[in-house]
Order: C-alpha cells, then structure tokens, then sequence
C-alpha cells in the first residue's frame, strides 16, 4: 500500500467520504509543483505559478522555519485551535502535531488541490491524526469551498478560547495565493468577531431569557407551528420582507398595491408605520427579549398573525391575541411538546436580527421570491431606522467613523460591526440556498442601504409590477389552519408545563448532591500526597452525578442562564496546573461556585415555573 | 573589513530572526537594502585565497559562495521569502560567521 492510498485510508477512518471526495476531485492545473531534495536529504516543493517559483522549504535545511515555529509558540494548552494556511511544508504540521502534547485542534487550509495531493503522497499522518483532532480545508474538495470556510471555523473558535487561538500563513504561501491568504485572514477575524458578539449577547439575553421561555411556554398549548404554512401559503405568490430601515420612508406607499398579491411580513419595528400608511401585514415577527410593547402597541396589530420565538418579549405576546407561530429551537422542553404536535420539526435561522428570521422563515415554507423592503443595513442618509419607527421623525447620526461598505445605489454607504454581521449572514445564505434551491430569486427593493450579494436590485414598484401578479387571500387560508395540538395533545402539554417545578427540585437536589462532592475533593487535596485513586474515584462519582443532572430536561435552561459561570470552567479546563493537588483545588473551587449557582437558579426557576404555569388550564 | 563583516552578519541574523521568530514576510526589502555589502563581502571572499586554508577546500567554498549568492539574488526575483532566508540564514550567515568567530577567537588569544 502506498502512502497516498494509506492516508486516504486514515483520512475516511476520520472523516467519512473524505477518501471519495478526492478521488472524485477534479484538479485542474493552476501551478506546476516540482520535487527537489533538500540538502539535509528531505523532499521538498518548489512552486511554479504564475511566472513565479518559490520555495515551500528551505533547500538547505527543509525542517528549520517548522521547528523554530513551533519552538516560539512555546508549549500550548490542550484543545488550543492552531488555525494554518497551506501544508506544502509538511514539516510545519509534523512539528506541531509530534512536539505538542495530545489534542491540539489543528485546521489546516489549503488553497490548492495539486499541493494537498501531493502533500498526501509524501508523507504518512495517521500518527498526527490520532493524537490531535485535524481538520483538511482543501479548495476544490466537494463541500469545501473556501466560502464555507467561516461555518467550519465557528465550531472551532469558540469564545473560551479565542485567547490561545494561533494563526499562521505559511510562508511564500502569501506570494502564492495572495487573495487566498487575505479571505484566510479575514475569514479568521470575521469568525473570532462573531464568537465574541456571540457570547457578549448569550450573557446579555440570559437572565432575562428563561423568564421570557416559561411565560411564552404558556402559548405553546394553542400556538401555530411554522410548518403548518407549508400548506396553505402559495408557492408562487412573492414574500416581503419589511425591515425598518431609513429607506422604507421612500417606498412605503407602495406596499398598498403589494396587498392581497404577497406574503408581507414586517419586523416589529415596521409595524407602526405600516399601520399609519394604512397597511396590514400579513404577518409580523418578534424574536427580540427585550423590545418594548410600545413599538408594536397598535389596536391593528392585536390580530395580525405573529411569528414569534420563546425568548421574545413576553409584554408583545401577551398584547397580542392573534395567532402566534413558533418553530424549533432546541429548547428541550418546548421540543417535547412540538414533537405532541405531530407537525414536521422545522426551524429558522437567526442571522442576528428580526428580518433575517423573517428571510429565512419565507424561504423554509416554500416562497420561491423574496422581496426586501427598508432593508437598508446601513445608515442611509445617516439614520438608523425609518421615520415613524422609535421617532416619528428620527435624527441623524454622526457617521464618520463608521465602517463603509459597497451600496446598492450609491458607490459607499456607512454601517456598523452589527449590521455588517447581517450583510456578511445574507451574502452567505443566499448563496447556501441558491446552490442547492435555484428557483430562489431575492429582490432587493429598499431602494438604498448596503448592497446584499445574489440580489437583484429593482425599485419596489418595478417588484410589485413584475411579481405581485396573482391575488391571494393570505388571512383566510391563515384563519383554516388548526392549532398545532389537537384537543389530547393540548392536554397533555397543560399537564408537562405543570410537572416543570418538579424538575427544577430534582436540578436543586443533584447540585447539592455536587457540592458535596466537590467538597471531598477539596479535602482530599489538602492532604499532602494525594490518593490517586480516591481522586480519581471523586472525579468519577462527579461526573455521573453531572450526567444525571444533564438529562433532566429543563436543566438546559440553568445551562444557559449561568453562560457567564460556564464560561469560567470552560476557560479553567484550558489551562493546565502544575499539580495535581493545585488542579484538584481548583476543580473543586469551580465547580462549588458552579454548582451553588445552579441551585440559586434552579430555586429561582422553580418559582417562575410555578407562577406561571400553576394556574394553566 | 573586519568591522563590515560583523556588521552584515548582524544585520542578517537580525533579518532572519524577525522572518522566524516575529514572523515579519518582508524580509526581500530589507535584503535588497543590504545587497551592495553582500557583494562587496563575496567579491573580497573570492579575490584569493587568504585564510590558510587548502585550495580545494577554498575553491569549494567559492563554488558554494557562487550558489549561494545566485539564490539570495533569485530569491529577490521571485520575492520567495523562504529561499532568501534559507540561502541567507544557512549559506551567508556560515561564511560570515567563520569571521567573526575567527575574530572573537583572535581577540581572545591576544588576551592570553
């Protein structure tokens, strides 16, 4: 067997397909590779491309550049992600994966196929591969364009860990691929940005979310699923996004003769004005904990079906009495009840905002147009929403120091870091869907705002012209739908919401089941010499116990509120102590705090639970 | 020419310590800078053999000092980075370490 069929081997052990992917890969010829011995009598590579050759490896000494690079890394934690351009150099990825302790995540990126083929003839890796999880991102690898390289790179670069991130472009490989190399770098920081935002949001929204959960839980039992639209909503009629945007100001008229011809579906934050121009939407959306009642507080907007979250802001939910339609979102207690309903599970993606939900919530039902109004992305004309919105008339903002971004109409338009985040999520999404669904068409009609990639860009007269052709009574095939529980159904999901106390007193009694724990282990780590075993044996007995917690259903919810106090014992796990007795202490220490907090929020929660479900019928 | 050799010498190691260590990729500029004392370096190196030693062995090591240099100057061709440190950090900087460990040495047989 060869090296390259025994790689290929090893590479399917790991990640099944990935042997067929390359076979099945076609390579097309971008550079001519040449094999020269090195002359401490290694192989190495020389690139030819582009009417340039260089080195990967020095031809002196082909191991120098990796071992000095690994050497100045120092000694690196466990589970650090070493995030690498290019492995034409072999030796960089020999070094780090033979003189670094177990479990490195080591993500290698190659920009050329020919390289990465040739890399697996020299050299076998099913050593590196058992002792480090390693990760191939090869262009021209089905699945593996290196647009998609963010979506990986999110499961890598988790917030606890972005402070032992390495990154590293191998060198000659920023001579070789030069836009490669910069998409790899941005790719990198866009990523580390979204884990940051994404925990500074996660400790924000905590508290505040179980407290929304169980008093939205309560709709549940007569809600709508989001599935359910499949059936009644046409295919063929366009969806409208209407976001709040500066530029819904200019077009918002319009909409008028877009009823009765569309799916309109308005953030929160658009209903206002809808309502005064005199515009019902079909439906509107709410995903936000903490948006004040008072923007949607309309006597129109009472009745207007309402796509909603669990973690939206139970004030509107309460306001409204329409139809409220939820969808999967892995909160355990609220699947069992989805999976009473008998309907197919089906989510949305976040995207980080109120449009982006209502994108993707007309794209899973089926609507093969979408139209995006007030959409803007951007502070178009310096102002962060329409007029009408949280201002009847809203004010400028000094946007000098903003980033600028392409526009749609004009040449560059200001936005900020947030709402860049959506553009980069459209731009990506879009382009999921349009490969695998190509009847997908997105019309961008804000008529202003940032440019979204894969859209098309017309006025929203020209939109309603072409596209609202075909009248449809949204509210009355709305108002056919049944609940999503039959009346047994309903039942039983009165009766689950009720025993939720219950679960919270079994959490409270197995937190302090842990603590006690805990604090053996902190007794033993006082003495002197430590009995390995009874150490051992503690840390055993706490991680059942922590097993036995984790099944409990709502103990997902104490999870999540305490991100902050997780947050702490994941960073711990990362930094190894010098001893085993220091290690112990610590563990215990952690995990007393931890513990103690889970039954403070267990107690909490059970109170919630009981208030707000006690009286369900 | 004493004085210039350590001089170069330092300036390379420094080069290439900022290539390795600090991962600096723009070592081809600060190469070219000193391209005029490298050749001046290799020209007095190549005018004779001066260092008591064998003539084989000097013509050898003109030979490889030839090698050495048409690397250091394609390197900066093709802007590859890792041929310029190679042909610098393990080829130039050997030579001229010769002279400035020979010098050191000196130095301290004068002490004695």
């Amino acid at each position: 067997m060869t090296i390259y069929e025994k790689n290929l081997k090893t590479l399917a052990a790991h990640y099944p397909e990935m042997d067929r992917r390359i076979e099945e890969a076609q390579v097309e010829s971008t550079l001519e590779i040449i094999e020269e011995v090195s002359l401490d009598g290694e192989k190495i590579l020389k690139i030819k491309k582009d009417d340039r050759t260089c080195y990967l490896n020095g031809k002196r000494d082909a191991h120098e550049l990796a071992q000095k690079w690994v050497e100045a890394m120092g000694k690196l934690q466990r589970d650090t992600p070493v995030l690498m351009m290019g492995i034409g150099n072999f030796f960089y990825l020999k070094e780090l994966a033979e003189q670094m302790e177990k479990n490195l995540t080591i993500v290698i990126y190659e920009p050329s196929l020919e390289i990465f083929l040739k890399f697996l003839e020299m050299v076998d890796i099913q050593k590196w591969m058992e002792k480090h999880l390693i990760v191939f991102w090869v262009n021209g690898l089905e699945g593996m364009e290196s647009k998609n390289l963010g979506g990986m790179l999110e499961q890598v670069l988790r917030y606890e860990l972005l402070d032992h991130v390495k990154y590293f472009v191998l060198p000659n490989y920023e001579i070789l691929f030069p836009e490669e190399a910069i998409a790899f770098v941005k790719t990198c920081r866009d990523v580390a940005l979204k884990a940051l935002s994404r925990y500074e949001t996660n400790i924000l929204f905590a508290g505040v979310m179980v407290k929304n959960l169980f008093s939205n839980a309560r709709y549940l039992c007569d809600g709508y699923k989001t599935t359910q639209l499949v059936e009644v909503i046409p295919k063929d009629i366009p969806g409208i996004v209407v976001a709040a945007g500066p530029s819904l100001n200019k077009n918002i008229k319009e909409l008028k003769r877009a009823k009765g011809k569309a799916f309109i579906c308005a953030v929160d934050t658009a209903i206002k004005p809808l309502i005064r121009e005199g515009i019902i939407p079909d439906m509107f959306a709410v995903v936000d904990g903490l948006k004040p009642v008072e923007l949607v507080k309309k006597e129109e907007a009472q009745q207007i079906p309402l796509l909603t979250t669990l973690n939206a802001s139970p004030e509107v939910l309460d306001y409204h009495t329409g139809m409220k339609l939820f969808f999967n979102e892995g909160y355990q207690f609220a699947e069992e009840i989805f999976k009473r309903s008998g309907h197919m599970p089906g989510d949305v993606s976040s995207g980080g905002s109120v449009a982006t939900h209502i994108f993707s919530f007309l794209w899973k039902i089926g609507i093969e147009t979408i139209i995006l109004v007030g959409q803007d992305l951007a502070y178009t004309n310096n102002k962060a929403y329409a007029d009408g919105t949280f201002h009847d008339k809203m004010d400028e903002e000094d946007t000098s120091d903003f980033i600028m971004v392409e526009g749609n109409f004009e040449e560059k338009v200001p936005t900020k870091p947030d709402l860049k985040l959506f553009i980069d999520w459209y731009n990506m999404y879009i382009t999921g869907i349009k490969e695998r669904d190509k009847k997908l068409r997105v019309i961008n009609a804000t008529e202003g705002g940032a440019k979204i990639q894969n859209t098309e860009i017309m006025t929203l007269k020209e939109a309603i012209d072409q596209e609202c052709t075909k009248e449809v009574d949204i509210r009355e095939r709305l108002e056919k739908l049944p609940p999503m529980l039959n009346p047994e159904a309903r039942e039983w999901a009165v009766d689950y919401l009720k025993g939720i106390p219950q679960k919270f007193q079994k959490v409270k009694e197995g937190a302090k089941k842990m603590k006690k724990l805990y604090r053996k282990l902190d007794k033993i780590c006082d003495k002197k010499n430590i009995d390995k075993k009874e150490y051992l044996s503690i840390m055993k007995k706490i991680e059942k116990q922590l097993k036995i917690i984790e099944a409990i259903d709502v103990y997902q919810l104490v999870s999540i509120t305490m991100s902050n106090a997780h947050y702490m014992l994941l960073g711990e796990q990362h930094v190894q102590q010098q001893s085993l007795q220091k290690e112990g202490k610590e563990i215990a220490e952690m995990g007393i705090a931890y513990v103690e907090d889970a039954e403070r929020c267990a107690v909490v929660f059970e109170e919630y639970a009981e208030e707000l479900f006690g009286n369900l019928s | 020419m004493e004085e210039k050799i350590q001089a170069l010498f330092y300036k390379l190691r420094r080069i290439g310590i900022s290539f390795l260590i600090y991962q600096e990729r723009n070592i081809t500029e600060q190469v070219k800078k000193i391209i005029p004392e490298i050749q001046e370096f290799v020209l007095w190196f190549l005018e004779g053999n001066r260092f008591g030693i064998e003539e084989e062995l000097y013509q050898d090591m003109s030979s490889n000092l030839l090698h050495i240099l048409e690397d250091i100057l394609e390197a900066l061709k093709q802007n590859d980075t890792v041929l310029l440190y190679d042909a610098t950090a393990n080829g130039l900087l050997d030579y001229l370490q010769l002279f400035v460990e020979l010098e050191q040495e000196e130095e301290a047989d004068d002490d004695l």
